[in-house]
């Protein structure tokens, strides 16, 4: 019995790591690459949940590649409209553009509710299968979800190196150079938006496979905020410091829960660590968690500032 | 009737977002610092005004509502003693929104074990009771609001063009450098910014704590509409940002009983969406000229 209950927690913190994991670097895209401070994924990776939940309660289909592909492209589409609005607005602009696009796609998910079930949300959702295998074990749930995020970080990895992916840090370190020296700023800028956006809302669809549940109140602005603490707390710009940032997250609520807290409480516990570690990192380190692994630059090196022979 | 209903509605509510637009105005545009913490902020001072309002001590309203601006000056003044140090260590504008994400986060936390989940609300039925002024259902509190959120926005709009304290802080709002080169007292003058933006927030939380229930996990909407409001409008106009606010106050009432009750909510983040998008150097280009 306590086996099987440690085993429950264990998946569901491995399951949060990789989910978050991956949402985090799709938010890293937009906030890393197009410097745009993005509120609005939470509502992406939402609209890729109930995708899941529309498709496998209609009976269209409960396969998790079938519904991830159909949840990216329409994730892909609405980050891709919204990366137009950004070459518009930038900054504070952006962030509060972003902010209510957040609330409005959660109202309207809300009131849908042929879509969303409403205040009671989906519940229910069948099991799903990939290539006609149900994904019914603990096991076979970790297991899709490692490999959609190893899949994510590979490419995250590939795309830094790729010659697109120094164009895209170009365009957040100066997309007047980038003009200049002859490259458009609007495709690369849709290009990322569209990719960060299809990340999302694929990772939604796992996030409600494996739940059974897909709820409005989920994908409200707390996770939105969430989701940007992760990837700042972490550190901007980098899949280390987004697989830090989750792996504090996803371990936090179980450690916390430990204490025989109410759920109020431990929620409210849970959100002051946050809010501590986040106003915590960026004063003192600004380039999030990750600076930590960067050693030879926060202890001062020996004879640093002699003058050279 | 339900054109008498919406345009009292309208202007309640829209009132007591110009009142919330007010205050975020005045901190964004003098300080060019987007203090996302200002709805929870709000909040935490409508929670202090109802619990000592409806304690065993029971503080009357006025006291009650009066100590609640006290305490939200106190934390606006901390949280923005923290920007301007993280802004001197040379943090740019969007670590410090994230630090001002992080102080709202920790002080929701703060009033959820305070204060508790629960939604909370004044209860004083004679200033909702309805009064109906030639078939327009105004109750006390509706004028109440008109009348603060009029009265306030004078009084502000008059200080910053009138008096020495406004040029003060109208020449932060254009170059602080200059200003202190000049002699300006920026910390002092800064207080009567910070004690504004506590004046209009709290009195805007109470009020809308009146008119509806609240949460300590509201905040955010109070901030994202004044934000909506200010940002859309232009930044340096204040009469924009205040109208802008009182509009969106109509959007909720019409879409109710014209088009529909449930997507009322969604409607008012929709237009405020479109708004941002397609006029992004907002309404009156003669206020964008001003906030460069």
């Amino acid at each position: 019995m306590i086996v099987f209950g440690l085993t429950l927690v264990y998946s569901d913190i491995a399951m949060q790591l990789l989910i978050y994991f991956v949402v985090a670097i799709a938010l890293n895209f937009v906030i890393g690459y197009a410097r745009a401070l993005s509120i609005h994924h939470a509502a992406l990776f939402g609209m890729g949940a109930f995708t899941y939940a529309v498709m496998a309660q209609r009976g269209w289909s409960n396969d998790l590649i079938v519904c991830g592909l159909v949840a990216a492209l329409l994730g892909g589409l609405v980050s891709v409209i919204l990366a137009f609005g950004s070459l518009r607005i930038s900054g504070d602009y952006f962030i509060v553009a972003s902010f209510a696009f957040q609330a409005f796609a959660i109202n309207a998910l809300f009131n849908w509710t042929s879509v969303s079930g409403g205040a009671n949300g989906d519940y229910g959702l069948p099991t799903p299968t990939v290539l006609g295998l149900a994904v019914s074990s603990t096991f076979a749930y970790i297991t899709a979800a490692a490999v959609l995020a190893i899949t994510t970080l590979v490419f995250a990895i590939w795309l830094r190196r790729s010659p697109y992916g120094r164009l895209l840090r170009a365009m957040g370190d100066s997309p007047s150079a980038l003009l200049t020296a002859g490259f458009g700023v609007l495709r690369l800028k849709v290009g990322v938006f569209g990719i960060s956006g299809m990340l999302a809302a694929a990772a939604g669809v796992l996030y409600a496979a494996y739940l059974g549940v897909a709820q409005t109140g989920t994908f409200d602005v707390s996770l939105a905020i969430l989701l940007v603490a992760i990837v700042v707390i972490g550190g901007t710009g980098s899949a280390v410091g987004s697989l830090l940032g989750a792996t504090l997250i996803a371990f936090a609520q179980p450690l916390l829960s430990n204490l025989n807290l109410s759920a109020t409480t431990t929620a409210a516990v849970q959100q002051l660590i946050f809010a501590a570690l986040l106003v915590g990192v960026v004063a003192v380190l600004p380039r999030g968690l990750v600076q930590l692994g960067d050693v030879r630059k926060l202890v001062p090196r020996r004879g640093a500032g002699a003058t050279e022979p | 009737m339900a054109l008498q209903v919406t345009i009292t509605q309208g202007l309640t509510f829209g009132s007591v977002y110009a009142l919330s637009a007010l205050g975020f105005a005045i901190l964004y545009n003098t300080t060019g610092i987007f203090h996302i913490a200002y709805g929870t902020f709000a909040i935490l001072g409508f929670m202090l005004a109802v619990t000592l309002n409806t304690s065993e001590s029971a503080v009357p309203l006025i006291g009650s509502v009066l100590l609640a601006i006290a305490a939200v000056f106190a934390v606006t003044l901390i949280a923005f003693a923290l920007y301007h140090r993280l802004s001197r260590r040379g943090l740019d504008r969007l670590a410090i929104f994230v630090v001002s994400l992080g102080i709202a986060i920790g002080t929701g936390a703060l009033m959820q074990l305070g204060f508790g989940p629960a939604i909370r609300t004044f209860n004083i039925p004679s200033l909702v009771r309805v009064h109906p002024v030639a078939g327009f259902p105004f109750s006390a509190l509706s004028w109440i609001a008109i009348g603060l959120a009029a009265g306030i926005f004078a009084l502000v709009v008059w200080a910053l063009r009138r008096t020495r304290w406004g040029y003060r802080v109208r020449g932060i709002a254009s170059n602080p450098e200059l200003s202190e080169l000049v002699g300006t007292r920026i910390g002092l003058t800064m207080t009567g910014v910070y004690a504004v933006a506590a004046v209009c927030s709290t009195c805007a939380a109470v009020l809308l704590g009146m008119l509806s229930t609240q949460t300590s996990a509201d905040g955010t909407n109070v901030v994202l509409l004044a934000a909506i409001a200010v940002i859309a409008a232009g930044r340096g106009t204040y009469a924009g940002g205040f109208l802008l606010a009182l509009a969106l106050g109509f959007v909720q009432p019409v879409f109710s009983f014209y088009i529909s009750e449930t997507w009322a909510a969604s409607a008012v983040f929709g237009i405020a969406l479109v708004l941002l998008l397609m006029r992004p150097a907002g309404l009156s280009r003669a206020a964008a000229e001003v906030g460069r």
